[in-house]
């Protein structure tokens, strides 16, 4: 670009290549963003995400560590454990609340909220979902109460407290494991309970430690292939891998593999995703195929390479906190990471699993997740379950939305430019509310404080409306129009001020009752003019 | 008469940028700006012509002083508006004539004369009991919503209080400088014929044309090269 005289429009597209934490500000890609909070990177577009509705409040006060799906032949049930108790939630319609809520446990029961789970079917039963927390004896869902594990059978030379911390489905046998112990538990094929044989791991590790978590992978397909194998992660980052069906038996389970990796963040940190297991590690988000090529030289080609930066800046602080999870939400193509910030505050890293770009979500403060019939749930610090990214608000309040662009020279590095104004093409009904802000060479000062703006409260239409009015309906010529399945396109400039080698932009605007798709950027800017 | 958040946004809303919800206290940089342009071109426009509008009349009843404070809202005095029933007054006076006056002794020939003396004026030869009646141009082109004089544009209320469209065109081609547009020079060239017609307005103007000096009117321009006898 030459410089000329008058100012120029640019037009760049919504940072669709999202949330970067791991180029350097002056190298990064034009569409990618150094902070992206709450927008989702999709093809050709960015979104605004949607917000938390409240489920149930289970009226412990407590906080909610387990939110947990149970799948039966027969029912299937959303489970939530908070201050000793646990509760079973009837199922809704999305965006609707709870319909109903039992005590499996009452409130007291247990010492701990923090339960594993993992669902099983017995031949000739309706299926099960076995719990654990290291501190209490496993118990036993069967979908209306809990009991406790059955070890009855087993040998009474295996002496050992069936107060497992995990659990885990491999090859049609439950596998326990217990907090502070480098072995697992095995059940007889076909079951999950009764007679237990211990396999000792500590002998196979070079770097000692504790077992942290049980994991499944598989070379070829996505599922419990030929090829399934089941993976032990240490608490020292070294990956064990076995393969086989039988630990009981020789030559039907071997190790087959040791790696090294950083040390895994939490039980609950890890998921499949596709053909492959990622773990969350506190050097970041990793794959296992990855682990087995490059083990923990480099991290290029992590996962999660691109917010590498964001998450070790997380884990050097936060990695003793509660709340290290990930869930994959497959009806939004979302892979979602919990990152504890404190006791009560959390983030999430996430993962648009079209594009693989990453985003991050604020303002969700969960301690735990889990998808239940098609639906993200989360427990809250105050004993509240949370039906996570359905509404256009986040509990009828406001979402604040921000992006701050990459850095970018226009092509004239050595040129110092001037912008002068921006533009958002977006569907949001008010482009008015959209706040833009000039920024140049990477400084980036104190925000400016946003204002909360005036938003027009979509209608609901009634052909026959209360009088004097309700809230049930809406009268001619006094209600706005809702605006509720009409994403047109709007656009506006708008003052901006920036002076520099390489400008950027800051978007910021709250929300509350649209979901605004963010199509393309307009820019306006001067080549070597004086400020 | 429009107020400040108006004028802006109607500069705003004909570059097809879009209108803000207030200016004058946004901690936003880029409001802070068009307040600011605002701020420079009230006082180029204020400063560029003693607008009639801004005209205000000050008497003064001369005594044995030979100073006399001005308003605070004074900006300059209105060309030609010095009057006494006494008839001789002068203003402006040349430096030599005027320290003759002051300093001198001899006689004055019954003419009062006077100039401006930091924020007072000074009548070296006062007639004492005699009213001086002038106009001068205020410093105040705007007023607060509460009707207050004020000199510079410091809330979204405050109300200008000269011709509008200059002051659209005026902060619109300023902020089109700033931000390089390239309808830029078409701006200033809109901002200067508005300024020449404000201007024309403001003044009034005589009629160059008409009967001849041997019609019935008598036009007091016309014929040009004719005696008017």
């Amino acid at each position: 670009m030459q410089a000329q005289q008058g100012s120029i429009p640019v037009t760049i597209d919504a940072p669709v290549d999202g949330w970067n934490a791991f180029d350097s500000l002056d190298n990064m890609p034009k569409t990618a963003a150094v902070v992206l909070n709450n927008l989702i990177p999709e093809p050709g577009r960015v979104v605004s995400r949607l917000g938390q509705i409240l489920y149930e409040d289970l009226g412990t006060g407590a906080p909610v560590e387990t939110v947990a799906s149970f799948s039966s032949a027969t029912a299937s049930k959303l489970v939530a454990a908070s201050s000793g108790g646990i509760f079973v939630l009837g199922d809704s319609a999305i965006e609707a609340s709870a319909q109903s809520t039992t005590e499996a446990a009452p409130v007291g029961t247990f010492n701990s909220d923090r339960w594993q789970t993992e669902n099983f079917r017995k031949a000739d039963e309706t299926g099960i979902m076995a719990m654990c927390n290291g501190v209490d004896t496993t118990q036993i869902f069967d979908g209306v109460n809990v009991t406790d594990i059955s070890t009855s059978g087993t040998d009474e030379a295996l002496v050992f407290t069936p107060n497992f911390i995990g659990c885990l489905t491999f090859k049609g046998r439950m596998y326990y494991w217990l907090d502070d112990d480098n072995a697992f538990y095995y059940t007889q094929a076909g079951s999950y309970q009764g007679v237990f044989q211990k396999y000792d791991l500590g002998t196979f590790t070079r770097r000692g430690g504790k077992l942290t978590l049980i994991t499944t992978w598989t070379q070829q397909d996505s599922g419990d292939g030929k090829d399934d194998f089941i993976v032990f992660v240490f608490d020292t980052g070294e990956v064990l891998i076995y393969q086989g069906d039988d630990p009981e038996t020789t030559g039907y389970f071997e190790m087959v593999g040791r790696y090294l990796t950083s040390e895994p963040l939490s039980i609950r940190g890890t998921t499949q995703y596709g053909a492959d297991t990622i773990i969350m590690t506190r050097d970041g988000y990793v794959a296992l195929s990855t682990i087995i090529q490059e083990g923990r030289t480099s991290d290029v080609h992590q996962f999660s390479r691109l917010i590498h930066n964001a998450i070790t800046e997380r884990t050097q602080v936060t990695r003793p906190l509660y709340g290290w999870d990930v869930e994959l939400f497959p009806r939004q193509g979302l892979m979602i990471f919990n990152v504890p910030i404190s006791d009560d505050v959390f983030e999430q890293h996430v993962l648009n699993t079209v594009t693989q770009k990453w985003t991050r979500f604020k303002g969700i403060s969960t301690a735990c997740m889990c998808v239940h019939d098609e639906r993200l749930f989360g427990g809250t610090r105050d004993g509240k379950i949370v039906a996570m990214l359905e509404s256009t608000a986040d509990f009828g309040r406001p979402i604040l939305y921000d992006c701050l662009m990459a850095f970018d020279y226009h092509e004239a590095p050595g040129t110092q430019k001037h912008l002068v104004a921006a533009q958002i093409i977006s569907t949001m009904s008010n482009p008015a509310n959209i706040q833009i802000t000039g920024y140049a060479d990477f400084d980036v000062p104190d925000l400016i404080p946003i204002t909360l703006p005036v938003e027009q409260i979509p209608s609901t239409w009634s052909v026959d409306p209360a009088d004097p009015p309700s809230v049930v309906g809406s009268f001619w010529d006094e209600d706005f129009w809702s605006v509720e399945g009409v994403p047109y396109t709007t656009k506006g400039w708008q003052n901006v001020s920036a002076y520099g080698y390489a400008v950027s932009i800051l978007v910021r605007f709250y929300s509350v009752n649209e979901q605004v798709i963010w199509r393309s950027t307009g820019l306006r800017l001067y080549m070597g003019g004086a400020q | 008469m429009k107020n400040l958040k108006s004028i802006l946004n109607a500069v705003l809303a004909e570059a097809g940028f879009l209108e803000k919800p207030g200016f004058a206290t946004s901690v936003d940089p880029d409001d802070k700006q068009m307040v600011a342009i605002a701020n420079r071109m009230a006082y180029q426009i204020l400063n560029h012509f003693n607008w009639s509008g801004l005209r205000e009349t000050l008497e003064i009843t001369m005594t044995s002083a030979t100073r006399y404070p001005l308003p605070a809202d004074f900006q300059s005095f209105a060309p030609d508006s010095f009057f006494t029933e006494s008839g001789g007054f002068e203003f402006p006076v040349p430096e030599g004539r005027y320290f003759s006056c002051k300093y001198g002794s001899g006689d004055t020939g019954g003419v009062i004369r006077a100039r401006k003396y930091g924020n007072a004026l000074e009548i070296p030869n006062p007639s004492p009991g005699e009213i001086l009646y002038l106009e001068y141009v205020t410093n105040v082109p705007i007023k607060s919503s509460a009707n207050q004089p004020k000199t510079e544009f410091t809330s979204d209320d405050d109300v200008w209080q000269l011709d509008d469209e200059l002051i659209i065109l005026g902060i619109q081609q300023r902020w089109g400088q700033v931000k390089q547009f390239p309808q830029y020079a078409e701006w200033r060239a809109e901002f200067n014929n508005k300024l020449n017609e404000a201007i024309g307005r403001d003044t009034g103007s005589r009629t160059i044309g008409g009967s001849s000096a041997k019609g019935s009117g008598k036009s007091p321009y016309y014929p040009l090269y004719r005696s008017s006898s």
